[in-house]
């Protein structure tokens, strides 16, 4: 086991310095000169050749490259162009309200797609299920953005139940996390039931059958337990993708988080801004690979002894 | 039973094909469908409710939302060929070449692919887009250079399975290159499971290009791109409601359409199924 986690750590670091390479390149090979966006087309010369190598950008790219890695392992993302403030500081306050959403998107996912996902196997072939199903392909296919509109048009502009927008509390979370829950919760919702359709056709759920268990017992601490190794899986492995999702749901709502740092970093060519949060969003995708990875290890004993 | 009568025997596959047709035929056929022409402004009938002249309403310019919609399909399905052209093409290409030669190669090519995939898609997408300048060309161009990791795997892992085949040997033996082996006999006996990847890969281009339309990073206007409209229709979305819904149910019925194809030829060319 330990083995397994230091290999399986070991792993992670050249794909962690491959992310801090392609963050560097899509920022450095931008068309645009970021020394212009500094100091204005009109300074002279001598100015814009002074703020050129300050900012360190007259040596050679790859001196760059690690003057770049080795102040992002000090935890010095750079400055922000439009904000003349730390990038660092900017995502420090802008990490919560992202994380803020996405757990709480992750928890309406799991809640509705595992709970729809038991029932549709359990009831394999009949009506539940076939509209479980139908759920979750319209789930892969609605557009996040837009059900969340829809959530606004009609608990906010409607109903008046919830603000339309804005952060702080709980009222504030509901929309955008249902938004983004529901189209996680359909992948969720199919794994499940596939998990579950394989489990309860086992020796095991049968015994438990035999021995007179009630079927509640048995399908939900039987079968749902040995069921939800993929599941947890996914569900690792989402918490990384449902960040990204943030950036999009966050303009929606206008949730002050890492998505719209990034998206008024890219329309005022902030770059740094930019870099910052594509990192910072890409280094923890891969730490929730990492842990859905070990999470796997730990769940399922027969890995463990591999 | 055949591959295709096992896919086109699934009623959901049979309706995929039928909604994908049509939205083909609604893109080819765009300025004689169209009631208006997309850019057809009339200030004096802004934010007007559907009604018979105007079937979903009209826009903040007076135009109509309908034509919009329907010209907007173009968009969409343009957007979603090219990127997906483009991401099927690159990692065919070195999905085939890591898995056909290996070594230093693959090592490389599999380290991109699991780089890449650190990234969100969209996020990935966005910062593309954010380095080329928003439009739909650079929306094209980035949804293609994020998706490929996915082809690249899946060619590796269908040409590693094949090249141990005996007439690939055979091939071999009869003195042909290893170039003209992977084209001529190992690609095309892998692409099924790249074809399915592809179906569901123009659902999922489609949802990100309208996602970067929405946030302004894709096509941009007067250009009716589905996205860009829901997002021009969130500034009117007590007045015009219309704004907000038609785009968006357009959005879905697409990428439905292609999903449903996705999942039945999946299941067409699972062996297992067989």
């Amino acid at each position: 086991m330990r083995t397994y986690l230091f290999r399986r750590i070991l792993l992670m670091i050249p794909v962690v310095l491959g992310v801090t390479v392609v963050v560097f390149l899509i920022i450095h090979l931008a068309p645009g000169d970021p020394v212009l966006l500094l100091v204005g087309e009109r300074a002279p010369q001598e100015v814009y050749d002074r703020v050129r190598h300050v900012w360190g950008l007259d040596r050679p790219l790859i001196m760059q490259y690690f003057t770049f890695l080795g102040n992002v392992l000090r935890g010095n993302l750079g400055m922000s162009i439009q904000m003349r403030r730390p990038v660092a500081e900017l995502l420090a306050g802008a990490i919560p309200v992202t994380m803020e959403l996405g757990f709480a998107a992750m928890a309406m996912a799991v809640f509705i797609g595992v709970i729809s996902g038991v029932i549709s196997a359990v009831r394999a072939g009949s009506a539940a299920d076939q509209v479980t199903m139908v759920g979750a392909l319209l789930g892969v296919s609605v557009p996040g953005f837009w059900l969340g509109q829809l959530l606004i048009l009609l608990f906010a502009v409607h109903l008046q139940w919830l603000p339309v927008s804005g952060y702080g509390g709980l009222k504030y979370l509901i929309l955008p996390a249902l938004a983004m829950g529901f189209a996680d919760s359909a992948v969720t919702a199919r794994t499940t039931r596939s998990s579950m359709l394989d489990v309860i056709r086992q020796d095991f759920v049968r015994t438990a059958r035999a021995k007179g268990l009630g079927e509640r017992v048995v399908i939900y601490k039987h079968a749902l337990r040995n069921a939800m190794l993929p599941v947890v899986t996914l569900i690792g492995l989402d918490l990384g993708y449902l960040l990204g999702g943030t950036v999009v749901m966050e303009e929606v709502f206008s949730r002050p988080g890492m998505g719209r740092l990034m998206i008024n970093g890219i329309l005022s060519r902030d770059y740094p801004v930019v870099q910052g949060v594509l990192l910072i969003l890409a280094i923890s995708v891969a730490l929730c690979n990492l842990l859905a990875d070990i999470a796997y290890v730990l769940l399922d004993p027969r890995i463990r002894l591999q | 039973m055949g591959r295709w009568k096992r896919f086109t025997k699934r009623s959901s596959a049979r309706i995929g094909i039928i909604a994908v047709v049509i939205f083909l035929v609604v893109a080819a056929f765009a300025p004689w469908l169209a009631p208006y022409g997309y850019r057809a402004q009339n200030l004096n009938r802004v934010l007007e409710a559907p009604s018979h002249d105007h079937l979903l309403g009209t826009d903040e310019f007076g135009r109509d939302v309908l034509s919009r919609i329907i010209y907007g399909t173009r968009i969409s399905l343009a957007v979603g060929a090219i990127a997906v052209g483009i991401g099927m093409t690159v990692g065919t290409i070195l999905g085939a070449i890591a898995g056909y030669w290996g070594g230093w190669m693959s090592l490389v090519i599999m380290g991109l692919v699991d780089v890449v995939w650190s990234f969100p898609t969209i996020l990935l997408a966005i910062g593309f887009v954010a380095v080329l300048r928003p439009g739909l060309t650079s929306a094209m161009i980035a949804l293609g250079l994020v998706t490929w990791p996915s082809y690249a795997r899946m060619m590796r892992a269908q040409v590693l399975s094949l090249r141990e085949k005996e007439f690939v040997e055979a091939a071999k033996a009869q003195g042909l290159t290893d170039t003209r082996v992977l084209i001529r006999h190992i690609g095309p006996n892998a692409m099924s499971p790249i074809i399915v990847l592809a179906t569901l890969g123009m659902a999922g281009a489609i949802l990100v290009e309208s996602a970067l339309s929405y946030l302004g990073l894709g096509a941009q206007p007067p250009a009716p791109s589905w996205g860009a409209m829901l997002s021009s229709g969130r500034n009117f979305i007590y007045r015009a409601p219309w704004l907000t819904v038609a785009p968006g149910l357009a959005i879905m019925f697409v990428v439905l359409a292609f999903n449903l194809c996705g999942d039945a030829l999946r299941d067409a060319f699972d062996p297992r199924k067989v």
